[in-house]
């Protein structure tokens, strides 16, 4: 009860911000589904099962620590299953998100079998559309999840194979690649004719990308092509916005994500090993910078000092030229200790108004 | 977190509690000690061997949650299995939540002869205790003195089950172990009060094994009573003004015994377990503040809806009440609370609490 009160509402505050127009302090974006399910008593899997509940706990969760935007489902070994491979349900006290169990390729014979799926039937995607129907009853913006074509490309045969591919079998790796991004593309469509390309902002994650996994040539070569062919797809359709999830070590593919459109703004999303300054040099005229609060801190950091790493953060991105909204680098592990999570709402309220 | 601004600070909302005056709304203070350690991420442990890690996670919960200090009712002081020469040992595990008895100081009637008085200076936890009470005062909270009711600390000297036995077969020695029970307590206290001055000490007594889930009005009357009678005599020659007490479970009928004596100073808190009804307890002690009462077991395993409806009907009662009302649980908050039920009990305050 200590907290300064809103000027504006979480809707007003996001859709000023992705029109340009001023809000009255940094958003905090939600990150956080497997948080919300022990947030609120519940399995983890149920974020990813059943769309009622996982929409109920992030809704809650979201309004207790006071995030904007809204509820999001998705998970990053998206791909697999809705290509005809298997995943399980997160479990146990450590698993946070669902996990492949068997890939749909695991030979190079396989890749010629591969079809696409079908968007309203495959794997996670009648409960991702079951999801977005209560995202567009509540009036917050409608997202799509998947993977990064590159990321869909690793999930299908394992990312393993994907770079061994690379390498021996470059002409397989973009067959694959060739079929994610018309997925992709496919899925928007299918989103966009449900709810009207106005209110849809997919959000595509590109873990597999990391500079942990390919190399800048390799992301030159084989990822920004069909980047900026889905992107260009999805913008023609009459979507505004895309957000990308930059997740992970992509300090030397900036130059390449820069290339890729985004909308505008676009909305890019970075985690803990890119700078602030390097972000905004990078995106800040194209996009709204989402970021980076490093994950361990907010699972095991010192409240202090996580206080200090957010104020410090928002110090730097406040003014990013097309704005800044709060976020974990990656996911907030579901083991947050409740109070971490209340410091970063806590950070914004002392460090992150615009007036 | 769109919640309403404070009127008034803890400070100011206590005192107008002990002034018979309305604050600005229904203050919440929880028994908290376990669950405050889980939500700063720190093992359980802690709230009961670690007094300065304790004591912050305390105040960032008590800010998270709009808590009022009222006391900050902290683990017991009096650790009286331990302080006599028994065995306890830290919890352990998912589900433990406090002390664990390994060994009672007392086995056999010959023991309760050779019992001797403990040193308060050098026995059990009170030195850990002793320095929480430090941190306490400086940062301008009353040091809170955690105490059983002399019943309580006898029946934990030699085992419930035994001291049961022995009220029917062998009364005097219970009241050997009541006497000397209440003559350590104060004894302890003692070093309180030189310490803190009785102007700033905030005495907490609690009575769980005088619930009538363990013995008759008749044994409590006889048995129980005449020590409250006698603490309260000793508290107020010690010059303490300021007294909580925890009525631990169902004691619904020793409560007109309690009420026909009422030996303490008033107002005092009365808190209620939730076998107790508000309006109740109000009859029978008009001039205390009455604190309760929300079921922790529907905390836990509840559902948000269920405990922000639950801590609204007790906000219906407990409003009423003229001598003052302080929403709580009905004992100790389980550690396993799920954050989102505990913010429901903060949300029903905003929602409904406001005089």
């Amino acid at each position: 009860m200590s907290m300064r009160p809103d000027v504006m509402s979480s809707n007003e505050r996001i859709y000023a911000l992705l029109a340009g127009k001023p809000i009255d302090r940094v958003p905090l974006f939600p990150f956080i589904p497997g948080f919300c399910a022990r947030n609120v008593g519940y399995p983890i899997a149920a974020m990813y099962s059943d769309a009622e509940k996982s929409f109920d706990a992030q809704l809650k969760t979201m309004e207790q620590y006071g995030f904007d935007w809204g509820p999001l489902y998705g998970y990053a070994s998206y791909g697999t299953w809705e290509f005809g491979g298997t995943v399980k349900m997160p479990s146990g006290e450590y698993e946070q998100a669902p996990a492949h169990v068997t890939f749909p390729v695991q030979s190079e014979a396989d890749v010629s079998r591969l079809q696409l799926p079908d968007v309203k039937k495959a794997g996670c995607l009648p409960t991702a559309m079951a999801f977005s129907k209560l995202q567009e009853r509540s009036g917050m913006p409608v997202s799509i999840i998947c993977g990064g074509n590159f990321t869909i490309a690793g999930n299908i045969c394992s990312v393993e194979t994907l770079c061994r591919w690379m390498l021996k079998k470059p002409d397989l790796v973009h067959e694959i690649l060739r079929l994610a991004t018309d997925h992709i593309v496919d899925i928007v469509r299918y989103w966009v004719e449900t709810f009207g390309a106005e209110r849809v902002i997919p959000q595509i994650w590109e873990p597999s990308a990391a500079n942990y996994i390919v190399s800048p040539k390799q992301f030159e070569r084989f990822v920004l092509p069909y980047f900026q062919e889905s992107s260009a797809r999805i913008l023609d359709m009459g979507v505004k916005h895309i957000l990308y999830h930059i997740c992970g070590e992509q300090n030397a593919n900036l130059p390449y994500w820069a290339q890729v459109p985004m909308g505008d703004p676009g909305l890019a999303s970075i985690g803990e090993e890119i700078d602030a300054e390097t972000a905004v040099r990078y995106f800040g005229d194209t996009c709204i910078i989402i970021g980076n609060i490093d994950g361990k801190v907010i699972l095991e950091g010192p409240p202090e000092f996580l206080y200090r790493l957010c104020t410090d953060t928002i110090a730097k991105l406040k003014h990013a030229p097309r704005g800044y909204m709060m976020c974990s680098g990656c996911e907030i592990p579901p083991n947050s200790p409740p109070y971490n999570v209340y410091v970063m709402r806590k950070a914004i309220n002392d460090a992150g108004w615009y007036d | 977190m769109r919640l309403k601004q404070d009127r008034m600070n803890s400070a100011e909302r206590i005192k107008a509690l002990f002034d018979y005056r309305k604050p600005d709304h229904v203050p919440v203070s929880m028994i908290a000690p376990g669950f405050c350690c889980r939500n700063a991420g720190l093992p359980i442990t802690v709230a009961y061997n670690d007094p300065q890690n304790n004591f912050y996670a305390m105040q960032w919960t008590a800010e998270q949650y709009g808590w009022d200090p009222i006391p900050q009712i902290v683990r017991h002081t009096v650790v009286e299995t331990l302080d006599f020469g028994g065995d306890v040992r830290l919890p352990e595990g998912e589900y433990e939540g406090a002390l664990v008895i390994k060994s009672f100081p007392v086995k056999s009637d010959s023991d309760v002869e050779a019992l001797t008085m403990p040193d308060p200076g050098k026995t059990g936890m009170i030195g850990a205790a002793l320095e929480y009470g430090r941190l306490q005062r400086a940062h301008g909270l009353p040091a809170t003195f955690v105490s059983r009711s002399p019943f309580t600390v006898a029946s934990n000297i030699c085992g419930l089950q035994q001291f049961c036995k022995w009220l029917i077969k062998k009364p005097e020695l219970c009241e050997r172990l009541m006497k000397m029970a209440i003559d350590h307590t104060f004894n302890v206290l003692q070093y309180w009060t030189d310490a803190f001055g009785a102007e700033n000490v905030f005495v907490f007594m609690s009575s769980p094994s005088e619930s009538n889930q363990v013995i008759s009005p008749k044994q409590f009357e006889k048995f129980a009573l005449p020590y409250h009678l006698l603490y309260h005599e000793r508290l107020k020659a010690l010059g303490i003004e300021r007294f909580f007490f925890h009525i631990c479970g169902d004691q619904n009928a020793n409560l007109p015994h309690l009420a026909s004596t009422s030996p303490w100073r008033h107002p005092s808190i009365l808190s209620f377990g939730h076998e107790v009804n508000l309006e109740a307890a109000a009859k029978y002690f008009p001039k205390d503040i009455i604190c309760g009462n929300i079921e922790p077991a529907v905390i836990q395993t509840g559902t948000t809806q269920q405990v922000y409806e639950l801590a609204g009907a007790n906000l219906e009662s407990g409003k009423k009440i003229p001598g003052g009302f302080i929403l709580s649980a009905g004992c100790e908050l389980p550690i396993a609370a799920p954050a989102c039920n505990v913010f429901a009990i903060t949300k029903a305050v905003d929602d409904l609490g406001w005089y």
